[in-house]
């Protein structure tokens, strides 16, 4: 009796351990539902449909579209006071940056997606999917990246490029891998082979969902950092193989004049939707209470039958304008995304550089038509006036691409090629300048990166 | 692999000792009675001459060896036959000498209580086994039966409070605020964003499910783990101590006992009126609108409207409109500042509490086996009205012994049922809102989130439904909320003793709960009306309503369910030869918790024939509300969750005495588990303790004549603690309210990948004394304890080019340490008894690393235990320097040690220096002192708690809050009466002068300024327990009925504040008094 109970006794622990230690299945079982580690292509386009197309508010706080004044400028934070008036410590001793960290984050998560799509291999059915994915990840990477090269380094000269300080290339997950800055040619190049790799996955604008990438959206956004190096023949390129894919404007007379949302999230303009990060109250639009207000240079330009005067701003009680809504729904920060106007006006400013003045009059007439009252769309006459058909086509840049983040750009860029724009501000009493081509058009990296990785600082 | 040879390894381990103790049974023939030359084996039992209980660990010692009894009390000792004593010995009892004949058989001895001592359970469970106290090392924490009953509580670990030394309630209110946290700990705080609170045990397993499901009337003792020694058999999940819940069993060979028990608690109403939560008076509440409607705040609102106003910016709005007259103003707003919605509340909203409690039990055994049934209800009717709690609970524990006693069985079935309902609340209204008109009808009122009569009048034509908000008509058919929790419990165990020192014990535990909530808002409720009136779509030209809403009751269903299995096998080695005493254990077990979380929302949901509309509505689409410029979906509330915990744990622990003056302890343990995802070879933490104590008594050169009974006793050794939240693969988190603006699902990255995470670790230290003196009158323990927190999760910084700002890894450090004094002293012992003990704490923490340098000064300061700082507190509370107001009455602060006004800057400067660390917000220095008085049949007994070493931030005039938006008056305000309000005030005050528009910044400098700090030390009488106790009652006899009164919350002795702020809930209502009687029968 006595043996038969050991021998039972002796049993069950050997069934229970060897069932604990075999079975090693039973530590392996994932935690939560809500814990994803993504392995399927659908994991991988959650991932991607995170809104990570996130831009630096900077370089609208930087540049000349709205003035505040002092008081609602002194109770502003440090980096809004600060970049208003290019001081020179922009942020402070202000910590976790997010006009660094969100495009770096973009650029995480891209390399997430690719590092699991690495590990997948798909079936046939999936091959589609598969690639398309592959380039929402690159044009993501691409975006971002170029976000930074743009706001952290300098304008890009041919001749200096291989020399000029770029940005750190993460092609990489990992975390543990600090990375130095690369040149800039390098960076740019990082860029534009993204792009085209992401080019010939990418198939065309799907749904409503416009966080997602397309074709289109690839070559628009070619078309953008061509023009923005000088390098406008293919600028013009990009510019028509966007409008080849799509090339849908919306007419201005068929959008409300009094909503105060007159953009719906998805419209047919839109190419692909991005927006500043939302911190800065001089950029919010919208919400109260709002401290700044538009230029009244900007302003002025605008005549009475020009739509977007209604549709883009609203005045106040002293009849000074802000800003009403982003280009996209309810949004209140900056569209920094791409749409179908800007690379109508890529393709007129290239068509004015080389010297094809008619046509680029044309292409800029198609786009003022949906712009003005029917009927009240001025004339090539009228436009050009005295001056020259490149100087209409900025000029309407400047009034088209308001409050989308590139004015600034566009500035840096004018100055390189000599237009010697110099900015100032007042604030009571004191006037600060930013002179053409100064270094602090460049904005400096953030204190904590500088502190963990030893990257090199700009000078400014 | 490597988990394969480690369980090759282990399986071997145990095979190994199992073949031992086989060869070990086959070399000791020695049975029975039977003698052997001059030596024999003498068995028997020990109880208690008191109770009849058998008593575990009685020392015995004859001249051939030396015995310990075992759970039930039996020992078997080697004697010689005819000669010779037997010594029995046992702390708290008196020492006896049998002289051994040998007639001896089946011995019983009975000892009896020491004169003059309080008995004491002697024997501490740790979960995994019994353990004589005099052989422990570590630091233990015993509530018996009588002290647990002592209070009268629905909830068990309310019944600790004050009662236990070193375990330390911190229950500020009900939902506790971010600056006053609630909780219960064991020494300290040694972990930062992991789990906090202590371990729970219920009858050697993890309690997994909800501490309310347990009836204390079953519970017959708690034990409290509190170094390494003690709580490192729980492993990775004992940092934060243990709490070993026992409950109640029979005893073998004893005639049928029942027990019963009721009591019922009396609680008074809230105290409306208490300083902790400050009102301004209605004429104050109008001064402030008035003042408000001349600068224009509400404008926007009487604009557009539909938004409520108040009477009385409705009275200034027909004012200003020449509606009414300038007199017939003044009469209106003299009448509304007359009433006090506060006393309606009293009279309407709430009302006394009662409590009733009542427990069945019937205990017993026979030869063989043991049984103790009881059952157990709880009727609670709350504060509020409609709120209300149910319990029911039945317990089963039996045992059964077979092959002479070789083996036991036990079986514990627990099943408990709780509801609970509340109904819907009245919140938000004007200090003289009234909640019903001069004939007693319900009035409609109007608040700040609600809507204007005016509109409700008009809107929709009459074609909506009612949109009025009643809150009286709400107490009747307003929401309810009704909680359904059913909790069951299955521990079975099967205990094999092969030998005298062999034990061998499989166990199995499962629980599973599951809990329903339904929030069910009738067609009737505000809530409802208003919800289907928003999403009503009125024509614009036919003025046709079209419900989007199915016109129906709203009802929101969740249910959350565990099951928890447990198992474990175990060997229990223990022995004693000559002056040696040996006892190990080693076993391994496994535990696999699940929870499963789901919900839904039913719309047009009718009560009786439960079916609903659901199917009829566009839950996708976005609705444009019927009034305002709002827009927004229909939620359908569907989720789901659900989470696996699994964890497989070795362990083995031992200790071995030497002639009752040395002992030496040491454990270790391995948990692994599925938390982390690593590879299995790194999931696992060892966890070690070593521990020391040495009997001074006990030595021959020890004289002392006053002096009973001296032991000192020391630990080192590591607990570890979980972060559930953590992982080492790159995980993310896709739950489905994540979603994008084009309503796309999207993954957001948790963690980052870490493979090199770790457990947390705690390490210990404790050093203590026992002593008895003079006869039992005297007795402290002491326990100096030091405790430090390694690789605690925390945020560190990181590179942002990797794309993430911080990261969470084994990076910060906390370091602990603090003292445990318990002393009771039996003052006088004659025909009356008086007893006291004294609790004396000390618990002082800091953070010690943490890695990520937080943001502005303000970010510190309002939330510290999220942005903890090196070298202070957990829970540290800091403070603006302020300076006082200047001749404006504005306040002035410091920016750079400078005297400031830049509201902005001061209030997120980031330099550190121009902080004020105010102190702790958890008492450093606290416990008790409790007396017990008994003469005759009466016992009396109170306790009176002290807190020391903490501070909380009073709630003064906050001009930001006074003005919400739109011009809503908060009305809870202090020191509205003491605000600057001229040049020269400054002298005297330093509450800011009210501005218009507020500025937040120059708000926050006043509102957490170091001048809003108060001491929050404080002495209170607890309680008082008077007992009656009495034998018989004309022919009806007991064994016992004690009959008691109890009062609890009785009031606060010494305050260090000066405003009447009961510290321990700065921010809401203290809690009311009680009132208990109850009776306890035993037959």
């Amino acid at each position: 009796m006595k043996t038969k109970i050991h021998f039972f006794i002796t049993l069950a622990f050997t069934l229970f351990i060897v069932y604990a230690c075999t079975n090693s299945d039973f530590l392996n079982v994932k935690p939560n539902s809500t814990i994803l580690t993504p392995s399927t292509l659908e994991d991988v386009q959650k991932l991607l449909n995170h809104n990570i197309n996130l831009c630096s508010g900077l370089a609208v706080m930087s540049s000349d579209e709205y003035v505040v004044n002092e008081q609602d400028w002194n109770v502003a934070t440090a980096i809004e006071r600060n970049a208003y008036v290019w001081a020179k410590d922009l942020y402070e001793g202000t910590r976790g940056i997010l006009d660094w960290d969100r495009p770096f984050r973009a650029v995480f998560y891209a390399n997430n997606a690719l590092a699991v799509l690495q590990t997948l291999e798909p079936r046939e059915a999936e091959q589609v999917m598969y690639d398309d994915l592959k380039g929402q990840a690159l044009f993501k990477r691409a975006f971002a990246s170029y976000e930074l090269i743009r706001n952290f380094c300098k304008p890009y000269e041919e001749a200096s490029a291989e020399t000029d300080l770029g940005i750190p290339i993460r092609k990489e997950p990992a975390i543990d891998r600090l990375v130095q800055r690369s040149n800039l040619a390098d960076s740019y190049q990082f860029v534009l082979d993204d792009l085209k790799r992401a080019a010939q996955l990418l198939g065309p604008r799907l749904g409503s969902n416009l966080f997602r990438p397309n074709d289109a959206a690839t070559h628009a956004l070619l078309a953008r950092i061509y023009l923005d190096m000088g390098r406008y023949a293919e600028a013009e390129l990009h510019a028509d193989s966007t409008l080849l894919l799509y090339d849908r404007l919306i007419d201005y007379n068929t959008v409300s004049t009094t909503s105060a949302t007159p953009f719906p999230n998805t419209h047919d303009e839109l190419i692909f939707n991005a927006m500043t990060v939302g911190l800065y109250s001089f950029t919010t639009s919208g919400s109260l209470p709002r401290r700044y207000r538009m230029s009244e240079d900007l302003m002025d330009s605008y005549v009475a039958n020009d739509l977007r005067l209604q549709l883009y701003f609203v005045s106040d009680n002293e009849g000074r304008y802000i800003m009403k809504r982003g280009y996209y729904g309810t949004g209140l920060y900056p569209f920094t995304g791409l749409a179908v106007d800007e690379i109508y006006l890529v393709k007129a400013e290239c068509l004015a550089r080389s010297g094809k003045e008619e046509q680029a009059v044309e292409v800029l007439l198609a786009l003022l038509d949906k712009r003005y009252v029917s009927g009240k769309t001025p004339s090539a006459n009228d436009i050009l006036d005295d001056k020259t058909v490149l100087e209409v086509v900025l000029e309407e840049r400047r009034k088209e691409l308001v409050w989308r983040g590139l004015r600034w750009q566009d500035i840096k860029r004018y100055n390189r090629e000599g237009y010697n724009i110099t900015l100032t501000r007042s604030l009571g009493g004191q006037t600060y300048t930013l002179p053409a081509n100064d270094p602090r058009f460049v904005f400096p990296i953030p204190d904590d990166e500088i502190e963990y990785s030893g990257i090199t600082q700009n000078d400014r | 692999m490597a988990t394969k040879n480690k369980g090759v390894l282990s399986y071997g381990f145990l095979c190994f000792m199992f073949f031992n103790l086989s060869t070990a049974q086959a070399q000791s023939p020695e049975n029975g009675e039977a003698a052997e030359g001059q030596k024999r084996i003498l068995v028997g039992e020990v109880r208690s001459g008191t109770d009849h209980k058998t008593i575990e660990g009685v020392s015995l010692r004859s001249d051939r060896g030396a015995a310990m009894t075992d759970e039930q009390g039996k020992f078997r000792i080697p004697v010689t036959v005819n000669a010779g004593k037997l010594e029995v010995r046992h702390i708290g009892f008196q020492p006896q000498s049998i002289d051994v004949n040998a007639n001896m058989k089946q011995l019983e001895i009975l000892l009896h209580p020491l004169e003059n001592q309080i008995e004491e359970v002697e024997v501490v469970s740790t979960g995994y086994q019994q353990l004589p106290k005099e052989r422990a090392t570590g630091s233990f924490v015993q509530i018996d039966n009588e002290l647990l009953n002592r209070r009268v509580s629905t909830n068990l670990l309310d019944r600790l409070d004050g009662v236990a030394s070193g375990l330390q309630f911190h229950t500020s209110s009900a939902g506790s605020d971010r600056f006053n946290p609630s909780f219960i700990q064991i020494r300290g705080r040694s972990t930062l964003n992991a789990n906090h609170q202590p371990l729970i045990v219920v009858d050697n397993f993890a309690y997994d499910g909800d501490i309310s499901s347990i009836n204390p009337n079953d519970v017959e003792s708690i034990t409290i783990l509190k170094d390494a020694a003690a709580a490192s058999t729980w492993g990775a999940r004992s940092g934060n101590g243990v709490i070993v819940i026992k409950t109640k069993e029979g005893a073998r060979g004893r005639p049928t006992k029942i027990a019963l028990t009721g009591n019922f608690t009396v609680g008074a109403k809230p105290d409306l009126y208490e300083p902790s939560m400050p009102q301004l008076s209605p004429a104050e509440y109008i001064e402030v609108e008035q003042f408000l409607f001349d600068q224009g705040a509400y404008n926007t609102r009487i604009r557009n409207g539909w938004q409520g106003i108040s009477p009385a910016v409705d009275i200034f709005r027909n004012t200003r409109d020449n509606v009414i007259t300038s007199s017939d103003s003044l009469r209106m707003v003299n009448e509304l500042k007359k009433m006090d919605a506060r006393s309606e509340l009293l009279s309407h909203y709430y009302r006394q509490s009662l409590q009733q409690q009542y427990n069945l039990n019937f205990s017993g055994g026979g030869n063989n086996n043991q049984f103790f049934i009881s059952g157990g209800y709880d009727d609670n009717r709350n504060n509020v009205v409609n709120s209300y709690g149910k319990r029911y609970s039945i317990n089963a524990n039996h045992a059964y012994l077979f092959f002479d006693d070789r083996m036991r069985v036990t079986t514990n079935l627990v099943m408990t049922s709780s509801k609970s309902g509340a109904g819907a609340q009245v919140a938000n209204l004007y200090p003289y809102d009234r909640l019903t008109n001069d004939q007693g009808e319900a009035m409609a009122i109007t608040n700040a989130n609600g809507l204007s009569h005016s509109f409700t009048d008009m809107f929709g034509d009459g074609k909506l439904l009612d949109w009025k908000h009643r809150p009286l008509d709400e107490l009747k058919r307003g929401s309810t909320l009704l909680g359904d929790r059913t909790e069951y419990r299955l521990n079975t165990a099967v205990d094999y003793r092969f030998n005298d020192y062999f034990k061998a014990s499989v166990r199995y535990g499962f629980e599973k709960g599951v809990s329903e909530s339904v929030n069910y808002n009738g067609v009737e409720s505000f809530y409802a009306r208003d919800m289907i009136n928003r999403f009503a779509t009125i024509d614009a030209t036919s003025g046709e309503v079209a419900f989007n809403l199915p016109v129906g009751g709203i009802s929101n269903n969740t249910t959350n369910a565990f099951t928890s299995s447990n198992g474990r096998v175990q060997l229990d080695f223990a022995k004693n030869w000559g002056k040696h005493e040996l006892n190990a254990i080693a076993g391994s077990e496994v535990k696999d918790v699940q929870t499963d979380r789901s919900g839904v929302i039913y719309y047009g949901h009718d009560p009786l024939s439960l079916a609903n509309q659901n199917a009829s509505i566009d839950f996708s689409r976005i609705y444009n509300y019927s009034y305002g410029s709002g827009s927004g979906r229909i939620s359908t509330g569907a989720s789901q969750y659900n989470s696996v915990d699994r964890f497989f744990s070795y362990f083995t622990n031992a200790s071995y005495t030497f002639d009752r003056r040395y002992t030496i302890s040491g454990s270790a343990r391995r948990d692994e588990s599925n938390l982390f995802g690593v590879a299995t070879n790194q999931k696992g933490v060892p966890l070690w303790s070593a521990g020391l104590a040495w009997t001074l008594s006990n030595e021959k050169f020890f004289h002392v004549p006053f002096i009973d009974h001296l032991r000192v006793r020391t630990t080192y050794g590591y607990t570890g603690n979980v972060d559930r939240s953590l992982s080492a693969y790159l995980t993310a988190n896709s739950a489905s309210h994540l979603i994008t603006s084009y309503n796309q699902l999207y993954a957001d990255i948790v963690n980052p990948p870490n493979p090199s995470l770790r457990w947390e670790r705690v390490g210990n230290l404790n050093m203590g004394i026992d002593v008895m003196l003079l006869s039992g009158r005297l007795s402290l323990t002491a326990d100096y304890w030091r405790k430090k927190g390694t690789d605690l999760i925390g945020p560190a910084p990181i590179a942002p080019q990797t794309g993430v700002s911080t990261f969470t890894g084994n990076t910060a450090s906390t370091s602990s340490r603090g003292l445990d004094i318990e002393l009771t002293s039996v003052n006088l012992d004659g025909k009356i008894k008086w007893t006291s003990t004294v609790l004396f704490n000390i618990a002082q923490d800091k953070v010690t690393e943490y890695l990520l340098e937080t943001g502005s000064n303000y970010t510190v300061i309002s939330s510290p235990s999220a942005n903890p700082l090196e070298g202070y507190p957990y829970w540290a509370l800091f403070s603006y320097r302020y300076k006082g107001l200047d001749n404006e009455g504005s306040p002035i602060g410091y920016l750079d040690g400078q005297e400031s006004t830049e509201y902005n800057s001061i209030v997120n400067s980031l330099n550190r220096e121009d902080l004020v660390y105010s102190g702790s917000r958890v008492p450093t220095h606290f416990g008790s002192f409790r007396n017990t008085l008994s003469y005759g049949a009466f016992d009396l007994s109170f306790n009176i708690i002290y807190k020391f070493g903490v501070v909380f931030r009073r709630a003064s005039l906050d001009n930001s809050s006074l003005y919400g938006s739109g011009g809503t008056v908060t009305p809870t305000q202090a020191d509205y009466g003491q605000r600057w309000q001229q040049p020269g005030d400054e002298l005297h005050t330093v509450v800011p002068a009210m501005i218009y528009p507020a500025n937040g910044f120059r708000s926050r400098l006043y509102a957490f300024s170091e001048s809003l700090v108060e001491s929050a030390a404080n002495i209170r009488l607890q309680d008082i327990r008077l007992g009656y106790t009495l034998k018989k009652i004309g022919g009806l006899s007991f064994t016992d009925l004690n009959i008691f009164t109890y009062v609890n919350n009785l009031g606060i002795l010494w305050r260090r504040n000066d405003y009447g702020i009961d510290p321990d809930y700065p921010t809401s209502f203290p809690q009311p008094r009680t009132y208990a009687f109850g009776i306890q029968a035993q037959f």
